[in-house]
């Protein structure tokens, strides 16, 4: 027997955040899976509301952008697949509009497990997290105190390497044990330990029977070396149980997946490990060069980068700090990058409203200008602290994206409803700032982490969705950077397209540029670097040749310098953000 | 499309679920009136413990010290009980040098909850218990008034409401206060200055309910010990006459301000509630934390240039349309207070009733 080339004759990929439930409709056009449409409408998230009326709306709206049929008329989803070809045989479910989740994380030593575990913490809906290392331990009955006052909902151990210390982790199990038994059932905590796998055997025999205890594999196995991925796996599914009491309807949705669901960060994780490791097989040239995907959402910020496999995350809160004393520092940097004659305190009473409102949508200039100014620096600080938190994620520091990703994929209402391509794309340079080679892809329908979870259950729906052209083509960037000065040539590059356009340019330092050239052309860019440009083929004053497809946006050249240097007067920096945005067509 | 619902009710009744995370003990009875200080359920937490090596007491192994033990876990003890002895070769007593209970015991330590803490659930409000929901809670009801806000500092307190509303749209000056005594409940229109903070402080105000309130101020706010509640919401911006108005008619009377955070996923926001039993009958009912936007409802705008605008929903678009900044979205169109008629996005709306 032969299996069927398409297990799923249509698939329903459900995606519900903090502002908007999108719905997501896969079938099969021409022999192979399609992207056949999907629809937002706003979360019905809050008290006394189910989570399926938002998303009630979401799928009507969706059945009358894929000019299909997945609804009965009293509003029941169809499943499986009836005769007349109706309804879905397979339903993904992928939330992140949940409250982040408190932690606690007991480790060793602030260098060592602790870091190791603050890594794997920053990459979840997580908040409160407080960290006790084994200096905390000399005072074990604050330590216990301090729990029990603030009853983490999930507590997570870590530290001593394979075969390495285990006293000090015998410490922590029984201050655990001990919060866990004298804490009343409902606020006990969720126990997931990652640390000495020697110590499996007594953790379970004193930790199982007074809580509820998840074991993941050893954080940090040998000094220097990760390993998050279980361990975050498993926080997801914790977090997945908690969200499940905690948001009306998420358990009826869940049993419509019938256990193809996660959480968000989950799936993107799993996604962009996937296209890594897929590059780096299909690339040898590509060594050293990882995959990106940004997701400036409307209650948080995500970064996953992929590079040969491994992954690292960060998700931060999009407005936490704007009602606390940071808010106004908050305002003020964001301040620096709005492109509209706007004051701090006009900012900052926005950015306050926002965090009351997290659905806001930007209806006026000066409004768009302070959005899309959080979202860049919400960018910078998530690829910041990325960076800090996983060795192998190069350069994503003060002076921009060092390391080269390519591509890197965006999502996010931040960006997807913009209403130029230009302004997505400079969002996304300006809050990134990446160096050499790389190519913007727009995930304008937000289904990049969806395939993530759908291809669990059948890869190739996912294969062939992303082989479809699903994402929106940018445009390929060259961000040549170099020490010269403002207005000196630093690099000279021969553009020759396949339908026979052939022509020499000069790039001086301090510009962006765009060059015309129809979506889809391929071409082929010929470097001369000067001045110790780094173009990012090799070393600096390496020349090359690479063959790109033009996007939206042309091909664009982006040798603002790195970091980018923002004028320090008001009417001024906001021209300088003017004239580059124009550059890439306003 | 549903948008966020900030009541504004002249007179409902208000019924309010004050209940504990887990079992403990219920303070009140069913029609039993409560003020917003008063205690409706409470429950011990450990709070306090403490670690006895007891092995190192007694010169003994710690993988063996278990043998020593004479008392149990779960046992009480008193200050000196001995709790481990050892009869081999020089004899040892350990006791404890405080009461409490054992709570654990493991490699030659035990553990003392030596003391709890009260987890104790307030009525936030002026009410009477209408059920008592056992070992958990109760639910308070009142008649009256019912304003809620869009931010407040997590405190709660009540007092004589005096509402300043004469200059709504000139920034409070703390020279306004003078004539208030202490324990007055204050409402006033914008709070610009952290000066109007100190004063409030230093006349022992019962709490502030303000319109507006500088963003900068935040932190100066949540570090003040009596509630504060926005309203409309941060920044200069023009206030809601019909809200203070509201507020006039009832002022002298004691006022409760529960300013706790919103919870949208447990429907909390900050509100203040006048308890106005003398009235019959209500003239509001409850609509839940967000409803679907209707015309025909009072709305308040939160973001453009008219933001803090209140005014009345006349029409919904049922595609979504371009705005100047070029998003798409699906609108709304608003008849202001002051007549102008405006086009906003619907999720750009709270729903004011």
């Amino acid at each position: 027997m032969t299996a069927k080339p398409h297990p799923l004759s249509a698939c329903l990929g459900l995606d519900i955040g903090r502002v908007h439930t999108r719905a997501s409709y896969f079938g099969i056009s021409e022999g192979k899976y399609r992207l056949m449409g999907s629809e937002m409408a706003v979360t019905s998230l809050g008290h006394g509301l189910h989570l399926g009326s938002g998303l009630g709306a979401a799928m009507k709206g969706l059945e009358k952008v894929s000019n299909s049929k997945i609804l009965t008329s009293a509003g029941e989803l169809i499943k499986p697949v009836d005769n007349a070809g109706h309804g879905v045989d397979q339903v993904a479910l992928m939330v992140s509009g949940g409250p982040r989740v408190s932690c606690a994380l007991l480790g060793l030593t602030a260098k060592g497990s602790l870091s190791a575990g603050q890594a794997v913490l920053d990459g979840l809906p997580v908040k409160d997290v407080q960290s006790l290392g084994i200096d905390a331990l000399l005072d074990e009955n604050s330590v216990i105190e301090v729990l029990l006052e603030n009853q983490p909902q999930i507590i997570l151990i870590t530290g001593g390497e394979d075969a390495g210390a285990q006293k000090p982790l015998q410490k922590w199990v029984e201050v655990v044990r001990l919060v866990s038994s004298l804490l009343p059932a409902p606020v006990k905590p969720q126990v997931v330990f990652c640390g000495n796998p020697c110590l499996e055997t007594d953790v379970r025999r004193r930790l199982e029977p007074v809580a509820s205890l998840k074991m993941a594999p050893n954080l940090r196995p040998v000094s220097g070396e990760c390993d998050f991925v279980p361990a975050q796996t498993l926080l997801d599914e914790t977090i997945m149980q908690i969200w499940k009491v905690k948001m009306p309807g998420l358990v009826d949705l869940a049993h419509l997946a019938k256990g193809l669901e996660g959480t968000k960060w989950f799936a993107l994780d799993r996604m962009v490990r996937f296209l890594s490791w897929q590059k780096s097989l299909n690339r040898k040239d590509a060594k050293n060069q990882g995959v990106l995907a940004v997701d400036l959402g409307g209650g948080s910020t995500t970064v996953v980068a992929g590079l040969d496999g491994k992954v690292g995350r960060m998700v931060q809160p999009c407005w936490g700090d704007m009602m606390d004393v940071s808010g106004e520092l908050a305002a003020r940097a964001v301040h620096q990058w709005v492109m509209s004659s706007t004051p701090v305190q006009a900012v900052h009473q926005h950015l306050c409203h926002h965090a009351m409102i997290p659905g806001l949508v930007p209806e006026n200039i000066h409004t768009l200008t302070i959005s899309q100014a959080l979202a860049c620096l919400r960018l910078q600080a998530a690829t910041a602290r990325l960076s800090a938190n996983y060795p192998w994620v190069e350069g994503f520091g003060e002076k921009g994206m060092v390391g080269r990703y390519d591509p890197i994929i965006a999502s996010g209402s931040v960006l997807t409803r913009v209403s130029t391509p230009g302004q997505a794309l400079f969002l996304l340079l300006n809050g990134l700032q990446p160096w050499g080679v790389t190519n913007m892809l727009l995930d304008r329908n937000h289904i990049l982490a969806l395939l993530g979870l759908i291809g669990e259950k059948d890869p190739l729906l996912a294969v062939q969705v992303l082989e479809s052209g699903v994402f929106e083509n940018l445009a390929p960037v060259i961000s040549p950077v170099s020490d010269a000065l403002q207005g000196e040539t630093i690099l000279t590059v021969r553009v020759t397209t396949a339908s026979g356009e052939d022509y020499v340019l000069d790039i001086v330092q301090g510009t962006l540029r765009r060059l015309l050239i129809p979506v889809g052309t391929s071409v082929e860019l010929r470097f001369m670097p000067k001045l110790h440009t780094n173009i990012g083929l090799g070393d600096r004053d390496g020349g090359g040749r690479i063959n790109v497809i033009a996007g939206i946006l042309g091909v664009v050249i982006d040798a603002r310098g790195r970091p980018l240097k923002l004028a320090d007067q008001d009417g001024v920096r906001v021209e300088q953000l003017r004239k580059w945005l124009w550059s890439l067509g306003g | 499309m549903i948008a966020d619902v900030i009541r504004c009710a002249s007179v409902m009744t208000i019924r309010r679920v004050r209940q504990l995370p887990f079992p403990g003990e219920v303070l009140v009875h069913e029609g039993e009136h409560v003020g917003p200080d008063d205690i409706i359920a409470r429950a011990d937490l450990p709070g306090e413990v403490l670690s006895l090596d007891f092995a190192r007491g007694l010169g003994v192994q710690a993988e063996e010290a278990h043998r020593y033990l004479v008392r149990d876990v779960g046992e009480e003890v008193v200050q000196d009980d001995v709790i481990a002895e050892s009869e081999e070769k020089t004899p040892r007593l350990f006791r404890t040098p405080v009461s409490g209970r054992i709570v654990a015991s493991y490699q030659g330590r035990v553990t003392l909850e030596t003391g709890t803490k009260e987890l104790r659930i307030r009525a936030g409000m002026i009410g009477t218990i209408d059920a008592v929901i056992p070992e958990y809670g109760a639910v308070v009801s009142v008649r009256g008034s019912l304003v809620q806000g869009l931010w407040g500092n997590d405190k709660i307190g009540q007092g004589q409401l005096h509402v300043w509303n004469k200059a709504l749209m000139k920034p409070l000056q703390p020279s306004k206060m003078t004539p208030l005594a202490p324990g007055a409940l204050l409402a006033a229109g914008q709070c610009l200055h952290v000066d109007v903070l100190v004063r409030a402080a230093e006349k022992e105000l019962a709490g502030l309910i303000l319109g507006s309130l500088a963003p900068e101020l935040i932190p100066a706010v949540k570090a003040l010990a009596m509630p504060v509640i926005v309203l409309q919401g941060f920044g200069p911006m023009s206030l809601d006459q019909d809200l203070f108005s509201s507020l006039k008619i009832r002022e002298g009377v004691i006022a409760c301000v529960n300013a706790t955070a919103v919870d949208a996923y447990a429907g909390e926001r900050p509100e203040v509630i006048i308890p106005n039993i003398e009235q019959e009958k209500d003239t509001a009912h409850e609509l839940g934390f967000r409803v679907t936007l209707q015309i025909g409802q009072q709305v308040r705008v939160m973001s453009g240039s008219a933001v803090g605008q209140t005014g009345v929903l006349v029409a919904l678009s049922t595609k979504r349309i371009r705005f100047e900044s070029g998003l798409e979205s699906f609108s709304a169109v608003i008849r202001l207070v002051n007549g102008d008629t405006i086009q906003v996005p619907c999720q750009n709306l709270v729903i004011i009733q």
